[in-house]
């Protein structure tokens, strides 16, 4: 959490603060307060205030690291400002996966493939084994939240590497609660590629254009030219 | 839309097969609907025998259906022959190679030899079938035609080949013999199926081939047909009072004959769902079904049936005696990961969703069409919005999906322009909200489309390379320079990779339309 700057405790105290500023100013101030821990787009006080007056006040409260400018992962070319002591929600940040605006693609792969390894080894295995698992390997620099773990295992059911099942509670399942949701390899991970893709025409970008007779046709097609080259 | 590309594919086949001016016909039809003769003749514009001709020809490989209807013009009746073009029985040419094989694999090489003929010959008599096949031999005894005789039985009362449908039946709205009634031409919708229906044999003569009986003890389809007599069908009395063997002649010489698609179409079903479970659930799954799918298939009376017919746990475990895979515990197993289900009807029978697993089958080839076209990131946003089977906000997808928030609305509005994915958008107290989801039934119509455009594209090659080829034999050998050697050389190698992607790329469109 970034400290504030004034050295103050966490919580933001608008009385003191505010009563120092002149009334546009503390208008704007207000505003952005008011919009907590998930910040208020520019656009919007503009609503409010007029323009010019309102970059200058921001200008201001910058300069006097009241409020802050955060990155909007959903929207990273909006201008979103908060109060300077305070942590931008996760609908802002984006939460675990982003490092400041960048997506954090290489985390979420070495979660995914130490989840899938773990998931192998262990044949059938419950949320919490698995997010102990990560938790142990010291992947994550910060507290690891089942509800992250859970999104790792869902983004892996998506994949089609693994499957969610329920325990019947003897054989394999032994050791698993019956009823209980656990995850296992599936049998069948990945897909024979389909036969209309392994030809041009599947992934042909003009074939809505294409007639037999037409400037586009199968019988002069560049895909075909460079499919059919010997 | 499905049937623009589909008719284009099939008036490709037609051409491929019998030449341009058949395939004019052809095509006037598809597009047309019925037509009777002058109509027909003043759309294609070819004289009249010419027409004639070209019609015969398609009526003979059983790609068009003739009906007569009745009118009433100013207190006269008359009565009118149409002509309608049997889309799916002309597609059914692309697939000919596939319904050989099944014939050698399940009997042998010479009923492969008959299917062939009644395949390339179209509609024929058993005589002619076999001077067909005994053409260039100047003598063939007799034995070797009773072994023919009895193959060819065979194949009728597996029900791959069928009697001919009555050449120009009426459409009257009556329930008289011989015609369709009311009640099911409401269900029916296209001249094509209604002129279908009306020509359909009853279903015991359908499959039924008398056959000189040395000992008295009569086939099957001896059996069936006299039992179908006894059911009522009052007016095949005359013919039966015939003694046998003039019956068996008159039948050798008269009825006419053709390949029954209804049945490859099934056998090949049948195979797509024992080919989907092995790799999904296992060998042992793919084996009992297997196993099930031939003892009920006397017994399955639809096509494209939801259910297999019902069976008992017993009659598998008895088919399956001495399999590895037979045993009273993996039969239940293999029943339970196929999620066989209790009939209801009877105590301890049971039946299996064939239609789930066809769906599993379209499911994974939807999935790896998208895979292909937009990566693992596209694939995940697809395939988390089609087993959602509803809608999901947009601003939940990159979260669900574990996308960067960018890339994931990329990637939807790249799944939604190609007609992937569908959105919705919807006002709401926190402003305009964005809902997607994926509409199966429209994907699957427009990957069928596609699909259908691609087999056409394929064939419309093949032909252009067959053509190239053909002009480069007729040059002099003495003539012929590097480069046009080198071009032979190229077609060569290329003829057999269409011929194969058209083969496998048909694999999909049954998937999708026929099973
Ligand atoms: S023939 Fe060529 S241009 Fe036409 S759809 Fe196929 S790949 Fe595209």
């Amino acid at each position: 959490m970034a400290p504030s700057p004034s050295g103050l405790p966490g919580l933001p105290r608008p009385g003191p603060r505010s009563n120092m500023l002149a009334h546009d100013d503390k208008k704007v101030y207000e505003m952005i307060e008011k919009s907590g821990n998930k910040g208020i787009w520019s656009a919007e006080m503009k609503k409010y205030i007029p323009e010019n007056i309102l970059n200058k006040s921001l200008k201001l409260l910058l300069s006097k690291n009241l409020i802050k400018l955060v990155a909007n992962v959903h929207n990273p070319r909006r201008k979103v400002y908060m109060l300077a002591n305070l942590q931008p929600s996760e609908e802002i940040s984006g939460g675990t996966w982003y490092s400041g605006k960048e997506f954090d693609t290489e985390l979420i792969d070495v979660l995914k493939q130490h989840t899938l390894r773990f998931i192998t080894k262990m044949k059938v295995v419950i949320l919490d084994k698995i997010a102990d698992s990560i938790k142990t390997s010291e992947i994550l620099k910060v507290e690891v939240r089942i509800q992250e773990v859970k999104q790792v295992v869902d983004s892996l059911i998506l994949d089609r590497e693994i499957e969610a099942v329920l325990s019947n509670g003897s054989a394999e399942f032994l050791s698993i609660p019956k009823g209980k949701v656990c995850y296992r390899c599936r049998k069948m991970g990945h897909l024979e590629p389909a036969s209309f893709v392994s030809v041009p025409c599947g992934v042909c970008p003009v074939i809505n254009e294409c007639t037999p007779d037409g400037v586009i046709s199968p019988k002069t097609c560049e895909y075909y030219q460079r499919w059919l080259d010997f | 839309m499905v049937a623009n590309q589909a008719r284009q594919l099939a008036v490709d086949l037609i051409t491929s097969d019998f030449g341009d001016l058949v395939a004019k016909v052809c095509k006037c039809l598809l597009k047309k609907g019925a037509l009777p003769l002058a109509r027909l003749a003043m759309e294609t514009e070819l004289p009249r025998e010419q027409l004639k001709k070209c019609l015969l020809v398609l009526i003979q490989h059983n790609c068009v259906q003739a009906f007569q209807t009745k009118k009433e013009v100013g207190g006269r009746v008359m009565s009118t022959t149409e002509y309608t073009a049997l889309l799916d029985d002309i597609i059914h040419r692309l697939r000919f190679p596939k319904f050989l094989i099944l014939i050698r694999d399940q009997f042998d090489e010479q009923c492969e030899c008959l299917l062939g003929i009644l395949l390339s010959h179209g509609r024929s008599t058993f005589e002619q079938l076999m001077q067909r096949l005994f053409e260039n031999q100047p003598e063939v005894s007799g034995d070797i035609t009773d072994q023919m005789r009895t193959r060819f039985a065979k194949l009728v009362q597996a029900r791959y080949v069928e009697r001919c449908p009555a050449s120009e039946p009426q459409l009257v709205l009556d329930s008289e013999e011989g015609t369709i009634t009311k009640k099911k031409l409401k269900e029916i919708v296209t001249d094509e199926e209604r002129a279908v229906m009306a020509a359909a044999p009853l279903e015991a003569e359908r499959f039924s081939f008398p056959t000189y009986s040395d000992n008295d003890a009569s086939t099957e389809s001896e059996i069936m047909a006299d039992q179908s007599i006894l059911v009522g069908e009052k007016r095949k009395r005359g013919v039966m009072e015939m003694d046998d063997d003039s019956i068996v002649l008159a039948c050798e010489k008269d009825v006419l004959w053709r390949a029954n698609f209804e049945e490859f179409v099934c056998s090949l079903r049948h195979k797509a769902c024992i080919a989907n479970v092995r790799p999904r659930l296992d060998i042992g799954a793919a084996v009992v079904l297997e196993a099930i799918l031939k003892e009920t298939r006397a017994k399955e009376k639809q096509n494209k049936a939801e259910y297999s017919a019902p069976f008992s746990m017993n009659s598998i475990v008895q088919a399956l005696l001495g399999s590895p895979h037979g045993h009273l515990e993996h039969v239940r197993a293999a029943l339970n990961q196929l999620g066989a289900s209790c009939t209801g009807a009877t105590e301890g029978s049971y039946r299996i969703s064939l239609k789930k697993i066809i769906e599993a089958a379209q499911n994974s080839e939807m999935e790896s069409i998208v895979l292909k076209r937009y990566g693992s990131e596209g694939c995940r946003i697809f395939r988390l919005l089609a087993d959602k089977n509803g809608m999901i906000e947009q601003k939940q997808i990159p979260n669900l999906a574990l996308i960067e928030t960018k890339k994931a609305f990329e990637l939807l509005y790249k799944l939604m322009k190609d007609d992937y994915l569908q959105m919705e958008e919807v006002a709401s107290a926190q402003g305009k909200l964005f809902l997607w989801r994926v509409n199966r039934s429209s994907l699957q119509e427009k990957i069928l489309n596609d699909m259908y455009h691609a087999a056409s594209n394929l064939c419309q090659r093949l032909a252009h390379e067959t053509t190239e080829e053909h002009e480069l034999q007729l040059l002099k050998k003495n003539r012929i320079t590097e480069l046009q050697e080198k071009k032979v050389d190229r077609i060569r190698k290329v003829k057999p990779i269409l011929e194969a992607s058209i083969l496998r790329l048909d694999d999909s469109i049954m998937l999708f339309h026929n099973f």
